[in-house]
């Protein structure tokens, strides 16, 4: 099989907004940012609480066939709940993730705002480049944020009360 | 006895003749061995204790108080996929699905001439296979208990000519949940903590939970092992609670594929080879998802309850699949209205994969606590999963599934045999976006009789420190193409018989 590669003018392009873009954007979203506290959380700040719902949105549309939202499932705080237990480098590495998709994720649309202040389509738009990017690794890190956010949303005893039809034979 | 954190306070010592490092079916073996044997013996285990009770439907629990790392452990190279490893007593006999094959002969054959491994052949392993097989209860459940999404399966086998069978599991009355890897909630699963490790703690062992090691102390005029040092944490707080130190005759260390490697090179021992956090295979998988128009409800199925071995000849080995319903969502392709409309139709889902006996070979590096998998699929593995992904889609269009999802970069939507058989002819390799996960993580302190080129003889004996040991799936010289668990029981045995007719 064979992908596509990445012509020199996007090559170009990519380092021009991860050099000089990114850092810009970080500047101008710390002097400009603004994200609705949270209480009760016991790792995420609420930037990264924001963050996390902001994926929630994209993934788990609120009008969706299941009929949970990820409002109902309090998502940011079941989030939370995963990484508060998690060993420091896996919720640094969660930190530095919800960076990247604030900070950079934007850039790969030529979008100049932070992630949590586009709209659900725009954002929905970066995930899809993303996703079918000829790159493995931006696949990689797509599949892995939609894994998160599944994984998250699917294992919330709502939902699996709401997809699991049938009577329990573990009761 | 089970000792728990809330017990210690303050730092304490221990003395005793063996101290084994993980309680999973590695270590739990050899306790059970050692401590039937007279030996005292002692088991430290990172994770906690637990009972079925504790084992509900919240998954976030199950992830954290049941998996190292949460469960997520991804490997890094040309692929980027979970390796997921068990924690608590009885390890990832805990979570895993219960699959008990016992080691192939081909595969023995093959280690034992690549390794050049003393008296190893399928018949001087047959005694320990088939004691292994008694005490961990092997069932082969009757076809009409595994639940449809296993029955389907067989269906679409059987339209095939495909060879395939019941899965042998170690459970007692499994009543088909479709939850074992978030712990068993009706007792049925016969993890090591069932049988071994009870055993052992019925002959005097003490297994300290929430204990991890860190430290191992070597005599250096003499070579050999002296002591080692565990932290004791507060499960809630992942705070330190107190030390423990235990001076033993023997250590055994049986704490799995990246345990085991970790403290070996934290504490630079045992690697005169330089192959300790080498080699390392995991049984890549793929799996594919077939929609029906009829309710299978997977969910009220054996978790994985049937397989073909029709392809292992080629190193692949198809089984039905059952995961909880994250792990589903990901096989649908795209984001956002699309896949949660398909899970809509849950109940009619029908899951099964393809798990490869795979010779891609990574390696382990430790940062801290933090450990890093470099893993790259080499072309042959990704054929093999690519075949792996068309016959597991091939089975279920031939039983009746209206649509399959089968996630790659080209197409991931079929309706029909033809159209799936056309697209799989003319795509030989799919690319590493097909791996789902590689569970099976192993190899990475080897056995062989060459110290230059292997961490343990094929005894489990380190070739640089006598007195130390390893009973785990890190020895494994090479993929085995099977679930290991049943594997690594058998040369735990023969190990800790061996060490146990050796601890002078
Ligand atoms: C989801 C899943 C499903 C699986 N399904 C099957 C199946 O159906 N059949 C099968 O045969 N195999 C299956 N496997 C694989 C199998 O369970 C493992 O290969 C097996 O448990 C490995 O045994 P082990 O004794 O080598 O190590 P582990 O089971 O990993 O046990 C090692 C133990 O050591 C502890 N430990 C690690 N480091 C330290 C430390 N520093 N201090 C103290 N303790 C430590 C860990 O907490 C752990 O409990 C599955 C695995 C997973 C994750
Ligand atoms: S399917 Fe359910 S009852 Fe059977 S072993 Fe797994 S968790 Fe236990």
């Amino acid at each position: 099989m064979s992908f596509k590669k990445p012509t020199r003018r996007q090559v170009l392009l990519g380092s021009l907004a991860t050099t000089v873009l990114a850092p810009l954007s970080y500047i101008l979203s710390v002097t400009f940012g603004g994200y609705a506290t949270r209480t009760g959380l016991k790792f995420l700040t609420s930037k990264e609480a924001a963050i996390a719902e902001a994926l929630g949105e994209v993934m788990i549309p609120e009008e969706n066939a299941i009929g949970v939202s990820i409002y109902q499932i309090d998502f940011a705080n079941e989030v939370d709940r995963f990484l508060s237990v998690m060993p420091s480098h896996n919720r640094n590495g969660a930190s530095l993730l919800f960076w990247i998709v604030e900070h950079l994720f934007p850039l790969r649309c030529f979008y100049f705002r932070k992630f949590t202040r586009l709209t659900i389509a725009e954002r929905y738009k970066i995930l899809s480049r993303f996703d079918e990017s000829p790159s493995v690794g931006n696949r990689a890190l797509v599949r892995g944020l939609k894994a998160f956010v599944h994984l998250i949303y699917y294992n919330h005893p709502k939902v699996i009360g709401q997809i699991e039809i049938g009577k329990d034979c573990t009761k | 006895m089970i000792r728990r954190p809330e017990e210690f306070d303050s730092d304490f010592n221990l003395d005793t003749d063996v101290v084994v490092v993980g309680a999973g079916p590695g270590g739990g073996a050899a306790a059970y061995v050692l401590a039937s044997a007279g030996r005292k013996v002692v088991v430290l285990e990172l994770g906690g204790h637990f009972s079925p009770k504790d084992f509900t439907k919240d998954g976030i629990d199950a992830l954290t108080n049941l998996y190292q790392d949460g469960g997520q452990r991804f490997t890094l190279g040309n692929a980027f996929f979970v390796t997921m490893f068990g924690k608590g007593v009885g390890g990832g006999s805990l979570v895993n699905s219960a699959i008990s094959f016992k080691p192939p002969d081909k595969v023995v054959k093959f280690w034992a001439d690549q390794g050049n491994l003393k008296d190893f052949s399928p018949e001087s392993l047959k005694p320990f296979v088939e004691k292994v097989q008694k005490k961990i209860n092997i069932e082969i459940l009757d076809v009409s208990k595994l639940g449809r999404n296993n029955t389907v399966f067989k269906e679409g086998l059987e339209k095939l000519g495909f060879k395939g069978g019941v899965v042998p599991r170690n459970t007692l009355g499994c009543v088909a949940c479709g939850r074992c890897f978030y712990g068993c909630p009706s007792g049925a699963k016969q993890s090591v903590d069932k049988n071994f490790i009870s055993k052992a703690m019925g002959a005097g062992t003490d297994v300290y939970t929430y204990a991890r090691v860190s430290r191992i102390d070597i005599n250096e005029k003499t070579n050999q092992f002296e002591s080692l040092m565990a932290v004791i944490y507060d499960p809630k707080t992942l705070k330190t609670k107190c030390r423990l130190t235990v001076n033993a005759k023997h250590l055994v260390l049986a704490g799995g594929a990246v345990g085991t490697p970790s403290l070996l090179m934290k504490n630079k021992i045992c690697n005169s080879s330089g192959q300790v956090g080498q080699n390392f295979r995991c049984h890549p998988s793929t799996s594919v998802t077939g929609i029906f128009d009829e309710p299978i409800m997977g969910y009220r199925s054996v978790v994985q309850g049937y397989y073909s071995d029709e392809f292992f000849d080629k190193d692949i080995l198809l089984e039905t699949y059952w995961a909880p319903a994250g792990m589903f969502g990901l096989t649908i392709p795209g984001m956002g209205k699309g896949p949660v409309e398909v899970m809509k139709n849950y109940k009619n889902f029908a899951g099964c994969g393809a798990m490869i006996r795979d010779e891609s070979s990574g390696s382990l590096s430790f940062e801290g606590e933090k450990v890093q998998i470099k893993y790259v699929l080499n072309e042959r593995d990704l054929k093999l999963l690519t075949e792996g992904m068309f016959r597991s889609a091939e089975v279920l269009l031939a039983a009746g599934a209206k649509t399959i999802y089968a996630d790659n970069p080209l197409k991931s939507k079929f309706e029909s045999l033809t159209e799936l058989r056309n697209f799989f002819d003319q795509n030989k390799n799919l690319g590493p976006d097909i791996v789902r996960e590689g569970n099976h993580g192993l190899g990475t302190c080897r056995m062989g009789e060459d110290p230059r080129k292997s961490v343990v003889n094929s005894f489990g004996r380190s070739h640089d420190i006598k007195n130390l040991w390893i009973f785990d799936v890190s020895t494994f010289p090479g993929a085995l193409g099977v679930n290991p668990q049943v594997t690594i029981m058998t040369l735990a045995l023969r190990g800790a018989e061996y060490l146990d007719g050796n601890f002078h």
